[in-house]
């Protein structure tokens, strides 16, 4: 299958995957090595949390649109052309989110495109940006947290984006 | 949120009244210390409506302690509020005290990393805690309206916060607050600090800079240099290393006498870089006294911490030399009391092994015991080398050790570290049933407790989890066991009018800075507070303690 080309670095990218009309997006920093193989985003261990964390909480991530602020791997910030670089990709998600009435966001360089103080400090709670527009956005810490430390934050802030769910839909 | 300034109303009997103390000018590293100078007192209660009152005058802390003695007291971290409190007013309160950073340890230890009021505000109360104005009481000395309005808020989250907490409270963990980890703020608030012979000190840092400096003049090398390292073995020895860490270096011992230069050398670099000059300089206050900053719950198991310096930490295996250092700063004695096995003790009580048990009223070696359960030999002797694999297994097992684990550290190969580990299952075979009802626990309700109450939250998605599961029951326990002697300890100086001088605090062990006159007491009080801790957290199981004085720490 061929895939799409970062225009500014000819890198292949993971495309958001999951129903285009969903009115949920997920969203992540980056994909890892294996969503990178095989063009898919969340197909590797922190995807593998993600959805077993949804599941416990009754939510299914093929039902909700998901992808990633970098749509390939991260690039090193001290790349001339960095800043333009991110904005390409940060369209793209905002074209994604657009329309859509929640949105969780993981991870902390979200956060930090975003102008949150970091993730930790919002993990679980609705964050607001002007370029969120209408839509519900609960921050969570990325999953991969829970393979090296403990579970609690991720698991909290899935819980919470449930809620809000529960809340509004 | 109305700010009144002044003191409070007295609050309705038993009501939960928040307190929350802010100081200027104090650094990170020494909130446990009386530094930096009094800026505010914020309280709040239900029967105050939106209002909170707040002090700026430490002369008045007095009175408003007087007026709500009558409530439960809460505190975001009370070590550090009620030691600024007592700076201004020596009365000691001896009401019950609500601290939202111990119950959420208690509540969530291992789900979560963190347990600021910021982080308990977000998860309790979904609400956000900004703390741009905390660092302008380090730099400011007058209160502004916004430093005002900061110490308002976290005050009245404070209460809020305990709303949530009591909504959340199981009875374990009430249990193990009421019984251990609440009594033991006091205990630690009266912990004296421990005397550091400076000078032996500082001769014993300037004899391993000597002893590294001679190893590494001999070697032509610096032995911290991984390339240097690397080159210095292929030279003298043909063996290419990929890697210069312990373990490698351990695997090489009988290869070459170049290996145990350099563990040597290393060892007594890290001495100096760790425990030299800097160390005292740091951590040992004009008086020759360091004061370390002792926690009720360091650990998802409970167990106690020390930091700023960390005490737990001074060697007691390589170099212990050093915990001669730490002397009676009465020119007394130090007694050292410590568990004999205690963490098979616990594990006995918790599988309920008749096998164990019987050895332990047997008054057994539990090691010992083990050994020949294990080897089918009742002649093995205490200084047969099979008992050293049999301690293994015996404490070994608890922290998920599996044969590939006891083949590489013993000179068995996995084979009979095998035989070994399921001959082990087979005499104990209710260890094995426990082992597995722990993880069928943590699989139906993601944490287990200790025998009295204590969680410990599982995260499943950890490797490590299903060993995670069998440890933290018994090191837990071993905790509850310790904290609790020491609550008990205190109780009994008290009876007998002495005052508390337990200094150190160290896993399974209690140390006390004995004025002459006082050891055989100390010695009684010690023995006496872990045997009574472990009637009331482990009926039916003896503990031995094993009680020792000296002129220091490194008596034992």
């Amino acid at each position: 299958m061929n895939r799409a080309i970062c225009p500014i670095c000819n890198l292949q990218l993971v495309e958001a995957a999951g129903p285009v009309d969903s009115e949920v997006l997920v969203f992540g920093e980056y994909p890892g090595h294996k969503e990178t193989i095989e063009g898919k985003p969340f197909v590797g261990a922190a995807g593998s949390v993600l959805k077993t964390e949804l599941v416990r909480v009754g939510l299914q991530l093929h039902r909700f649109r998901y992808t990633n602020l970098w749509k390939h791997a991260k690039p090193n910030p001290k790349e001339d052309n960095y800043q333009e670089h991110l904005d390409w990709h940060l369209k793209e998600l905002l074209r994604e989110l657009k329309g859509r009435r929640f949105a969780l966001m993981m991870g902390s360089d979200c956060a930090k495109v975003f102008g949150l103080p970091s993730i930790m400090s919002v993990s679980g709670l609705a964050v607001e940006n002007f370029l969120f527009g209408d839509t519900v956005v609960v921050a969570s810490p990325n999953p991969a947290l829970a393979l090296h430390d403990k579970i609690g934050e991720v698991r909290l802030a899935i819980t919470r984006f449930k809620e809000k769910l529960d809340e509004q839909l | 949120m109305k700010i009144i300034k002044g003191l409070p109303p007295a609050p309705i009997d038993k009501e939960t009244v928040a307190l929350d103390v802010e100081t200027f000018g104090q650094t990170s590293d020494k909130l446990h210390r009386p530094t930096g100078s009094f800026a505010c007192l914020s309280i709040a209660a239900r029967s105050y409506g939106d209002k909170v009152y707040q002090i700026y005058d430490h002369n008045d802390v007095k009175k408003v302690l007087n007026i709500a003695k009558k409530g439960e007291w809460a505190f975001h971290n009370s070590l550090y509020d009620i030691r600024q409190l007592m700076r201004y007013s020596k009365r000691r309160p001896l009401i019950p005290i609500w601290d939202t950073l111990i119950i959420d340890r208690l509540l969530y230890g291992g789900l979560y990393s963190t347990f600021s009021l910021g982080d308990l505000s977000r998860r309790h109360l979904q609400k956000k805690m900004d703390k741009d104005v905390r660092d302008d009481f380090s730099s400011l000395t007058e209160m502004t309206p916004g430093m005002r309005e900061y110490a308002a808020r976290d005050v009245a989250r404070l209460l809020d916060i305990v709303d949530a907490q009591k909504a959340n409270m199981d009875d374990g963990s009430q249990k193990i607050y009421d019984l251990i980890d609440q009594p033991a703020i006091w205990a630690i608030l009266d912990m004296p600090p421990v005397k550091v012979d400076v000078d032996a000190w500082l001769k014993l840092s300037e004899k391993h800079a000597h002893e590294a400096s001679i190893i590494e003049t001999d070697l032509g090398t610096n032995v911290k240099s991984n390339p240097q390292v690397l080159k210095l073995v292929q030279a003298q020895t043909g063996i290419v290393m990929k890697n210069t860490q312990r373990k490698t270096l351990d695997s090489h011992l009988n290869d070459h006498p170049v290996f145990q230069a350099i563990i040597d050398g290393r060892m007594y670099r890290d001495a100096v870089s760790r425990y030299g000059e800097k160390w005292v300089n740091k951590h040992v206050e004009d008086d020759g006294m360091v004061y370390s900053n002792w926690g009720v719950i360091g650990a998802a198991t409970g167990r106690m911490k020390s930091s700023d310096p960390n005490l737990q930490q001074i060697p007691s295996r390589r170099l212990p030399i050093f915990r001669q250092m730490f002397v009676s700063k009465y020119g007394g004695k130090m007694v050292i009391a410590d568990v004999s096995q205690q963490e098979p003790r616990i594990t006995a009580y918790e599988t309920q092994d008749p096998g164990l048990i019987k050895a332990i009223h047997a008054k057994e070696d539990l090691h010992l015991y083990v050994t020949r359960q294990i080897y089918g030999d009742d002649t093995i002797k205490k200084s047969d080398p099979r008992r050293s694999n049999g301690k293994d297994i015996n404490l070994g097992l608890t922290y998920g050790l599996t044969p590939h684990g006891l083949a590489a550290r013993t000179d068995m190969n996995e084979q009979e570290a095998e035989i070994l580990v399921n001959a082990y299952f087979q005499r104990f075979p209710h260890v094995r049933q426990w082992m597995e009802r722990q993880r069928q626990i943590a699989n139906r309700r993601n944490y287990v407790t200790t025998a009295n109450g204590r969680r410990g939250w599982v995260n499943m998605y950890d490797k490590h989890w299903q060993n995670n599961v069998i440890n933290m029951p018994i090191q837990g326990g071993a905790a509850d066991h310790t904290k609790l002697s020491l609550v008990l300890a205190k109780e009994m100086a008290k009876d007998d009018g002495l005052d508390f001088d337990i200094c150190l605090v160290i896993h399974d062990e209690l140390v006390a800075d004995a004025p002459t006159g006082t050891v055989v007491g100390w010695k009684k009080i010690m023995r006496d507070a872990f045997t009574e801790a472990a009637d009331q957290l482990y009926p039916d199981i003896p503990f031995v303690t094993d009680v020792v004085s000296g002129d220091s720490w490194g008596a034992k």
